[in-house]
């Protein structure tokens, strides 16, 4: 299982990677590992403010549906078109193909996501 | 959590495993939707060890059988669907029943069934046998086109055989029952044996190429895109079966056998829902559980829904209520709090295409 250095984990499998006050954010390997072939996935519209901790989507397996959750607060500033289209590509690499991306409101939010040596043991704690 | 005898096949083979019914099963060998598909176009096994398999042997086994079981009984050597009731019309199970002999059967029942259906069988008078070999006998399911020729190939026996027959062989010296059945909707056979030889078995199944180990996610979709209802889902032990659209397999004319009477009973009143197909007009997919409506009515509810790729829009089974339930009734379904617009259509959403007679 992959967890890059460089990003930052939510209990809810989601990453975030900063690049000048805005969050990029997908799912985590461990994620689109348990949910297995993503078909689908319910996206929110640009424009749209998140809170950490709460549901701005859902993604959604052959087997099962899942929240997206936000792991910071926020403007959604760009929904990935790609995506969209072509869900799969969550499968094939999670960290390159992104979700949403977020104006963060307040970046010591982050301070409160796992980085990924304790990201990494928090999903051996889970299986 | 229990395990069946190729727990360990599935770890090597590097399976996602699921709790299915109390046993650690393999949900998924590669993907559900490859798997699927391997079945649909070549072929793919399935370990289906965890079903039950019910012993019913001796003076008046067949008297038995027709007490309990609703469809008409197989004559020897052939296998049939149908239910077990109660005398309330409400299922206890729905089973295959194999005539081995005279006054021999086998029940195979849904492994979540097997101790109700014991209790249930052993409350009803009969001189005979009647054991549970759950625990001694394994069972593999091979299905799909090329299911046959690898079949034969490895038990080096001729195979053809009407479907819902079934033969007992002989495979490295032990016996194994090859049955012409399956829940997929493609051509295949169930195998049945002792543990040890059906590991055998499965081993010698991972050794051809065009042959894909297969778990309970594609024996899910195939069984849900083929029209066949799974117990907890389609069948409720609550609802009769003519709700969930098996009165096929039941023989109205034999009155003594039991819940005959109370669906006789029920016909006359009339039934409140049906199961149905239904297919989303839009993007999303609708699972167990989730809301059908018209207008502010709730008309029904989700058992199975599935959006594979091969699908437009995602479809579903569902209960849905009269008189909701014709083909073409515009519904909206209840996603995540919002409205999707939705339209029942006819189910089996996959029929193979039955070979064509040549006109004389």
């Amino acid at each position: 299982m992959k967890a890059p250095n460089h990003l930052y984990y939510s209990e809810s499998h989601e990453w975030i990677k900063v690049e000048g006050g805005v969050g990029i954010v997908g799912i985590s390997d461990y994620a689109q590992d348990s949910l297995g072939e993503v078909v689908y996935l319910d996206l929110p519209e640009e424009g749209q403010p998140v809170t950490k901790g709460l549901q701005f989507g859902a993604i959604e397996s052959v087997k099962a549906a899942s929240d997206l959750n936000a792991p910071v607060t926020g403007v959604i500033s760009e929904v990935n078109p790609d995506i969209d289209r072509t869900p799969e590509l969550i499968n094939e690499d999670p960290y390159a193909n992104w979700i949403i991306k977020i104006e963060i409101e307040d970046e010591s939010e982050l301070e409160s996501l796992m980085n990924a040596e304790s990201y990494l043991a928090f999903c051996e704690n889970a299986a | 959590m229990k395990t069946t005898p190729l727990y360990q096949n599935h770890l090597n083979m590097g399976a996602k495993m699921v709790d299915f019914a109390g046993y650690l099963m393999p949900l998924s060998y590669t993907s559900i939707e490859d798997e699927h598909h391997a079945v649909r176009h070549q072929a793919g096994y399935f370990d289906v060890s965890h079903m039950g398999e019910i012993l019913v042997e001796g003076k008046g086994a067949t008297a038995f059988i027709e007490k309990v079981f609703t469809n008409q009984l197989p004559g020897l050597n052939q296998a049939r669907y149908g239910l077990l009731l109660k005398n309330d019309g409400m299922p206890v199970d729905d089973v295959l029943v194999y005539r081995l002999g005279q006054e021999k059967y086998w029940i195979v029942c849904n492994a979540s069934n097997i101790q109700k259906v014991m209790e249930h069988l052993q409350n009803i008078p009969f001189e005979g046998t009647l054991k549970d070999l759950s625990e001694s006998i394994a069972m593999v399911a091979l299905q799909g086109p090329k299911a046959q020729a690898i079949l034969e190939a490895i038990v080096n026996l001729d195979c053809e055989m009407k479907r819902y027959t079934f033969k007992e062989a002989e495979y490295l010296g032990d016996p194994l029952l090859i049955s012409r059945t399956g829940y997929t909707g493609e051509d295949g056979f169930e195998v049945y044996g002792e543990e040890s030889l059906i590991i055998e078995f499965w081993k010698a199944l991972a050794a051809f190429e065009e042959a894909w180990p297969c778990g309970l996610g594609a024996r899910d979709t195939l069984r849900f895109e083929a029209g066949y209802p799974l117990f907890g889902h389609e069948i409720l032990h609550f609802l009769t079966p003519q709700s969930s659209g098996l009165s096929m397999f039941i023989d109205y004319t034999r009155t003594d056998t039991y819940g005959i009477k109370a669906l006789l009973e029920e016909q006359e009143k009339g039934l409140q829902e049906i199961i149905v197909g239904v297919e989303l007009c839009d993007k999303g997919i609708i699972r167990e559980g989730y809301g059908l409506y018209v207008g502010d009515t709730r008309i029904g509810e989700v058992t199975t829904g599935y959006k594979l790729r091969h699908f437009e829009f995602a479809k579903a089974l569902a209960f849905v209520k009269m008189p909701y339930t014709a083909v073409g009734t515009e519904i909206e379904a209840e996603i995540r709090e919002k409205r999707v617009k939705a339209k029942v259509i006819p189910y089996p959403f996959y029929q193979k295409l039955k070979k064509k007679k040549v006109e004389a």
